[in-house]
């Protein structure tokens, strides 16, 4: 039995989650051999548009989220996997809706660009250098029910604190100090 | 013989930890406000869930407490090490409800993580996470920074708080009283926060073209894991999201100031002059600038990048990130794991070495460095010397002291742990089959609360690594005595008499 439970626990200890890899790794892992490569890839608008003079930034997430975001699915699919995108503003449109974050799955498009390596341009930034953009689908609400249980649980335990503070002469010392 | 700890001790660390947990059900309504604002109403409920604890565990701690609520030393370092694990563990309640965690194990991790100030992570999905955990997440390096048990100092009066002052990392009390030490450190942060807040939103708002309240959001998160030197974010692509140069001199401009001890904080305040005199600053300032050189001459070597400019901003400030012991990265992970060579030993040196003692900052600590460094030239020149000389043993820190044998002992001991502490990684990391330059990377980088991954620290990394990592975030804040005074208590109650 002991020696049972000792290669259950080491079983538990050893294993781990498998690892998930896509094409966007491959593309930044590849570094410099991929510098000025065109590439086409599909993901998710996510976090905020920042509109500079020359163009707009963007992070593009190739990960699980897309096609299945955590709040409906639940599911747990690995850490984001994103790259910053430049392009020009002409390209952008207002009507994608807002970029993806907790209350909504961004934009999924699909961009055409250049991959910069370490680009002089931005003194050092690795990133899409996007010509073209296709939406796939626009923005999509995101929605996450309150847990009544926990909230009940948390009231009672506050309550019980000050039961037991004030019961136990705490608004006495309470009103001392101030006064 | 190890004498058994009796009930009115146990009732004395009880009774400090509840207080200590009082802080963490007050710092709770930061995000629980936010959650409300923003109606984001699962996670003010996971707020609303550990708020309650905090509050229930606080007020039976009341109930327990006894007469004599003095603590002794031995009491002091057991409460601040219990603090610490006690604290994550309360702090990952809505970190793990908020469903972006793979186990508790992991929510935890990022808790640990969060108070050590370390800024690893193994949250999933995080670009989807409600804004008020987000703000959870960086309060929690916020208060750590601080330092949890000085945040319960600064409200609730006791009895032997000099021990808990000293055991929690901090080496000076810059007035006699530790209150009044621990107000004067609340105040630098607010004032701190204040300017670096306002400065983040106009720049949110001016030149990354964000709207008020996402300035504000990135604003004051950014400021708490940079002035804490913590070095989480917001977005899952770290400070490299921002794109922007002026974003990252705010950035560096707070990351120093963190790492920077209070102490020295205070003689700016004064307008004190003679600060380049102390040994800790120039030792700080000699270790950044051979780092750097290292880092810069490493990058070049390898043709990472192609001109001066990219190679000034990449590499300047990474190796402030590693040093300051906050871990931002404008870089990718893979990007990282590519330094090589001098670039890595650079890398490498900066997180091991880490900023000045007393500060939000970890690793061995410049103060250390110095001194070990001091020791062994007085060392050499005693024994170049005739036997008759006399070495003068003295070095310059807010005033000349004697560096003395046992001074000198106690530096280089606590220093030889944590380079035991980043071997022992290191060897775990290579027995799981990570390259050893990764290994050692990631492994450093824990131990001495930095942050900066090169891909091992992932919710795929196996059970005992995450375990480990914890362990090495732990140890490496504590400094190691309080952490060994708790195994010291914790054995003297078990075989004690």
């Amino acid at each position: 039995m002991r020696r049972l439970l000792g290669f259950l626990t080491l079983s538990a200890l050893l294993i781990s989650a498998p690892a998930v890899a896509n094409e966007l790794d491959d593309l930044i892992a590849g570094g410099t051999a991929n510098d000025g490569v065109q590439v086409t890839l599909t993901g998710e608008l996510v976090g905020d548009f920042s509109p500079r003079s020359e163009g707009i930034w963007v992070q593009l997430n190739v990960d699980p989220y897309v096609d299945a975001p955590l709040l409906e699915t639940g599911k747990l699919a690995g850490t984001n996997n994103g790259i910053g995108a430049f392009l020009p503003s002409d390209l952008f449109d207002e009507g994608w809706g807002e970029p993806g974050g907790y209350r909504n799955r961004g934009p999924v498009v699909t961009l055409t660009a250049i991959f910069r390596y370490h680009d002089p341009r931005f003194q050092g930034e690795t990133y899409l250098d996007v010509s073209a953009v296709t939406l796939v689908t626009p923005s999509v609400p995101l929605e996450q029910a309150p847990s009544s249980t926990m909230l009940v649980l948390g009231l009672a335990a506050i309550a019980a604190a000050g039961l037991i503070h004030f019961g136990t002469g705490g608004f006495k010392r309470l009103v001392r100090k101030f006064s | 013989m190890l004498l058994k700890p009796n009930k009115a001790d146990l009732r004395r660390i009880v009774y400090a930890l509840g207080r200590v947990v009082f802080v963490v059900g007050a710092a709770g309504l930061l995000p629980l406000t936010w959650a409300l604002a923003r109606q984001e109403w699962q996670s003010a409920t996971s707020f609303v869930l550990m708020i309650g604890i905090a509050l229930l565990a606080g007020a039976i701690s009341t109930l327990i407490a006894p007469k004599d609520r003095t603590l002794a030393w031995s009491h002091g370092m057991a409460v601040v090490a219990l603090a610490w694990i006690v604290v994550p563990a309360l702090g990952a309640l809505p970190l793990y409800f908020s469903g972006h965690y793979g186990s508790p194990l992991d929510a935890f991790f990022d808790a640990m993580s969060g108070v050590s100030t370390t800024g690893l992570s193994v949250i999933q999905d995080l670009d989807h996470l409600s804004d008020s955990v987000n703000v959870w997440r960086h309060a929690l390096q916020f208060l750590g920074g601080q330092g949890i048990v000085l945040a319960a100092l600064t409200f609730f009066a006791a009895s032997g708080i000099l021990s808990l002052y000293f055991a929690e990392g901090r080496d000076d009390r810059i007035f006699p009283s530790v209150k009044s030490t621990a107000r004067f450190i609340w105040l630098v942060s607010g004032v701190h926060a204040l300017a670096g807040i306002s400065v983040y939103m106009f720049e949110g708002v001016a030149t990354l073209g964000y709207g008020w309240y996402r300035s504000l959001f990135h604003g004051v998160n950014i400021f708490m894991a940079a002035f804490d030197t913590g070095g989480f974010t917001p977005q899952s692509t770290s400070l490299a999201y921002y794109h922007s140069i002026t974003y990252e001199a705010t950035t560096a401009v707070l990351m120093i100031a963190g790492a920077v001890s209070f102490s020295l904080h205070y003689m700016w305040w004064r307008r004190e002059k003679g600060s380049l005199k102390n040994l800790e600053v120039r030792t700080i300032l000699t270790t950044f600038v051979i780092t750097l050189v290292a880092g810069t001459i490493g990058l070049a070597a390898q043709g990472l990048y192609t001109d001066t400019a990219s190679l000034t901003r990449r590499g300047f400030f990474q190796i402030l990130s590693a040093h300051t012991g906050t871990g931002f990265a404008t870089v990718s992970n893979s990007d990282l794991a590519s330094w090589k060579g001098l670039a890595f030993v650079g890398m490498g040196m900066a997180m091991a070495l880490g900023g000045m003692a007393s500060s939000t900052s970890g690793g061995v600590k410049s103060l250390r460095v110095g001194l070990t460094v001091r020791a062994i030239i007085d060392s050499v020149r005693g024994a170049l010397l005739p036997e008759n000389a006399i070495v003068s043993k003295t070095y310059i820190q807010n005033g000349r002291h004697r560096l003395t044998a046992q001074l000198a002992q106690s530096v280089m001991t606590i220093s030889l742990l944590y380079v035991g502490l980043y071997l022992v990684g290191t060897a775990v990391g290579v027995a799981y089959g990570y390259p050893i330059q990764d290994a050692m990377f990631e492994s450093v980088s824990a131990s001495a609360a930095v942050g900066l991954s090169v891909g091992i620290t992932s919710p795929a990394m196996p059970v005992l690594m995450k375990v480990l990592m914890i362990g090495q975030m732990w140890l490496g804040r504590l400094e190691f005595i309080a952490a060994f005074s708790l195994v010291g208590f914790v054995a003297s109650w078990v075989v004690g008499e």
